[in-house]
């Protein structure tokens, strides 16, 4: 199925035809507002990428933890693609085989299958040649070392294009939002000069509201999402990843932002249930991209709901002060390690990463959690022994297994839907109902 | 005695020490010892401090089950060593340890170190990831932090005249090493890999002077000693983490040379003298930052490259083995990067996955035969 009139990789045609036909298939249900905005602003964002590549525009690449309003500071002719762009279109929107194949091309070339399989995806669509040549490339060393690896390996992979990385500190203070900030301002000489184009203050002012009117309808949509039952279905809830990572400070990304939130409102007020939710958990860590539907399951026959994971969560560093151009890098600093999913949480020691689950539950009203255990997220099961003990200790049953969010071939649906029936019915409910009964 | 076996001695007893986490050089110090991790921590700074700095490693440690409890299996086997080694009391005798963000294996032990080991000094450095300048900037004053933190836990006070000091004595150090590593190099070595091994990792485990004088004599006993012979290839080794000379001798059990290596544990850190001067914090800093980079940092991958290639040449090698730990991924993307780049500048590369605290003998044996084989009569001249 050609794009913009053109024959595209079998990758992107497949990745097309499937968001054209979800696209009509959801378009059929009105109350869809969330699906539907995703998939209308994901569709637009694959059609501005393939029109400005087809017209010779710059493209940065990037690595995950480093978000784009630089880059649609310096103008709307500039293209970007997050590395993990084709990992995470071919499983939501595509052929999962296709993303599994991009994991395989990545390690026939030497790439080590330890790493992230998004980032793996991100190499193999480097060497299949499924994204535009870049004219320079953005690393930051957040949320994780495969980021450091995929950088290090995009570098190499393009190593005539000139590369800028940013050394994102272990800390949370004022000395690293202005270490961040600094980095941000020398970035964006580099930028201008490998992009040929003017970054101006009031571009970045407005790309910086754009974000700001997204982080609201993101807040609104959690206070919509934290109310008990959980109306909207749990499978929305790991797109704000996609919305950080491509999107955020975009008209897009807004759009898709307002259409979660507007969605959520209408379930929220119209009260009808689409499925009846008899226990709530925080879904830690990464989302099982290869098979979404995985979370239409757990509604309809377990009654497991998600109200909020890990990669859904917005936290309030994500505002940004658009007084000048001092305060808005400062903010986007603060923003990129303490706002992004995972960066937020990993960056620090481990007791970030575990008050933002207990935040999480607490203001989720979960019954439980589910640590699924990403097999190449080394900052997850390094800290996992600790992770245990406090779950334990505040007594929230925990579900642990080992994954990967892209690649099917290391827990398959079935083996997932065994693990997740065995603890919801043998341990969630039951540790509930105790807890009920203990109140009463 | 002969070169041969005096030699032979030295290394033995070199080689008892380092197969130990409990030296006996530093229980009988009579000063603090502070154990650290990475190549990114210098040890003058602990000096000055009138401090007992000590690599910590996991050599001799036969159990990480503690350590797994906490950082899973699929964390990096040295990291689960050396934590089971702290948590199981082996490092007993220390003061506390520092830790950075070398990677997150690191950052996650660190977690488990503060929250349930005994020791009662925690450092922490962030080593910044690339190299532009206002990161060394702030790697100096990560120093100056760490510097002040030792200083208000200890009671001491570092001046800059003891870290001149402790400059020159690791610059001692590095000399030694220097020499050392040229009989190893040479076309008739008098030195093994292993051997070069035990004594690097023997120069981050042992007081400054101690260590000298050992390397002195070595150094005297090994340039008379007889060249080693059999050799089937010269290669040089590179990757991640390596402080078990077991596994270069199973290397060397087939006839291979290890001439040259760029890794951490190895030569790579040691390489670097170090100007004393008015600023010495500065002065570490830039040698420490600036080292030939780890796979830790950002873009430098070219900048190791060149190292690799010099040393290559400078080894007259007819290969290259890159060995890494299973799980380590900044390593593992310079496997792939190493590829990438042999593409265009052909060299013959073994690439080998490792687990810590054990020499998997036979399909290693089996591994480097083949790549003997492989290699046979390509040697430079």
């Amino acid at each position: 199925m050609p794009i913009l009139g053109k024959t595209r990789q079998r990758e992107w045609e497949t990745v097309w035809k499937t968001l054209a036909d979800m696209k009509s298939l959801f378009a059929a249900d009105e109350e869809e507002l969330g699906m539907n905005g995703l998939l209308e602003n994901i569709q637009k964002l694959v059609i501005d990428q393939f029109q400005k590549a087809d017209a010779g525009l710059p493209t940065v690449w990037h690595n995950i933890g480093f978000g784009p309003p630089l880059i649609f500071a310096l103008g709307d002719d500039v293209n970007h693609v997050p590395l993990a762009e084709m990992s995470a279109l071919c499983s939501i929107l595509g052929d999962q085989a296709d993303t599994e194949a991009l994991i395989d091309a990545s390690e026939a070339a030497g790439y080590s299958p330890e790493c992230c399989s998004a980032d793996k995806g991100g190499i193999g669509a480097v060497v299949k040649g499924l994204y535009p040549d870049p004219c320079c490339i953005v690393g930051i060393n957040t949320p994780c070392d495969s980021q450091v690896a995929a950088f290090n390996s995009m570098a190499e992979l393009r190593n005539k294009v000139p590369c800028f990385a940013i050394d994102a500190p272990a800390y949370d203070d004022e000395r690293t939002y202005q270490y961040m900030a600094s980095q941000l301002r020398e970035l964006i000489p580099f930028l201008e000069k490998h992009t040929g184009r003017k970054l101006e203050w009031e571009k970045l002012k407005q790309v910086c509201e754009t974000a700001n009117r997204t982080a609201e309808y993101l807040w609104q949509w959690m206070e919509y999402r934290s109310l008990k039952p959980t109306m909207q279905p749990s499978k929305l809830c790991a797109f704000t990843m996609v919305l950080m990572i491509t999107l955020i400070g975009s008209p897009l990304g807004e759009a898709i932002a307002k259409g979660l939130a507007e969605d959520a409102k209408r379930k929220v007020e119209s009260g009808v249930k689409f499925f009846d939710e008899k226990v709530r958990a925080i879904w830690y860590q990464d989302p099982v991209w290869w098979d979404i539907q995985l979370y239409d399951w757990m509604e309809a026959e377990l009654g497991l709901t998600i109200p909020m994971d890990i990669f859904g969560y917005y936290c309030s560093e994500g505002w940004i002060n658009t007084k000048n151009m001092d305060t808005a890098l400062y903010d986007l600093g603060k923003l990129t390690v303490n706002a992004g999913p995972m960066s937020r949480q990993f960056r620090l020691n481990m007791n970030r990463y575990i008050d933002d689950f207990m935040t999480l539950h607490k203001r989720f009203q979960a019954d439980c959690g589910i640590m699924a255990g990403h097999v190449a997220c080394k900052h997850a099961w390094g800290g996992v022994g600790l992770f245990k003990e406090a779950c334990k200790k505040a007594g929230i049953p925990l579900l642990l297994f080992e994954f990967d969010m892209f690649d099917s071939r290391v827990l398959t649906r079935k083996e997932l839907q065994f693990e997740l029936k065995r603890f919801v019915n043998e341990i969630a409910i039951p540790a509930k109902e105790r807890k009920e009964r203990a109140k009463s | 005695m002969n070169g041969n076996s005096e030699k032979a001695e030295i290394l033995n007893e070199l080689s008892a020490l380092v197969q130990n986490v409990r030296p006996a050089a530093a229980l009988n110090s009579g000063k603090p010892v502070l154990g650290y991790f990475c190549c990114y921590v210098p040890p003058e700074l602990l000096l000055a401090a009138g401090l007992y700095p000590l690599r910590l490693t996991g050599l001799g440690v036969e159990d990480s089950s503690s350590g797994d409890a906490y950082l899973s299996h699929l964390t990096c086997s040295f990291c689960r060593h050396v934590t089971a080694a702290v948590l199981d009391g082996q490092y007993d005798f220390l003061a506390g340890q520092i830790s950075l963000n070398t990677c997150d294996h690191v950052r996650r032990a660190h977690d488990v170190l503060v929250q349930k080991s005994s020791l009662s000094y925690h450092g922490f450095l962030t080593v910044p990831r690339s190299l532009r300048p206002g990161q060394f900037y702030w790697y100096v004053e990560e120093l100056e932090r760490l510097k002040q933190s030792l200083e208000n836990h200890f009671s001491v006070h570092v001046t800059n005249d003891a870290l001149n000091e402790a400059i020159q004595q690791m610059n001692q150090v590095r000399d030694r090493i220097q020499k050392l590593d040229a009989l190893r190099r040479n076309k008739d070595p008098r030195l093994k890999g292993s051997d070069m091994l035990t004594v690097t990792v023997a120069a981050r485990i042992l007081p400054a002077e101690k260590f000298t004088a050992l390397a002195d004599r070595l150094f005297e006993a090994a340039k008379d000693s007889e060249p080693i012979t059999d050799i089937r290839g010269r290669l040089v080794l590179t990757g991640g983490p390596l402080d078990d000379p077991r596994f270069i001798r199973a290397l060397e059990s087939q006839g291979a040379h290890i001439a040259g290596d760029l890794f951490c544990f190895g030569t790579r850190g040691l390489g670097q003298m170090i100007e004393p001067g008015a600023n010495p914090l500065e002065a570490i800093a830039r040698s420490y930052l600036e080292q030939i980079p780890c796979a830790r940092m950002m873009g430098e991958f070219p900048g190791r490259y060149q190292a690799l290639m010099e040393l290559y040449q400078d080894c007259h090698a007819a290969g290259i083995v890159f060995q890494r730990l299973k799980f380590c991924q900044v390593w593992s993307g310079d496997a792939h990067n190493l590829k990438h780049r042999l593409q265009e500048d052909p060299k013959p590369l073994l690439v080998l996955d490792r687990e810590y605290g054990t020499v998997s003998t036979g399909q290693l044996k089996t591994r480097i035969q083949a790549f003997l084989e492989k290699i046979a009569g390509r040697e430079q001249v």
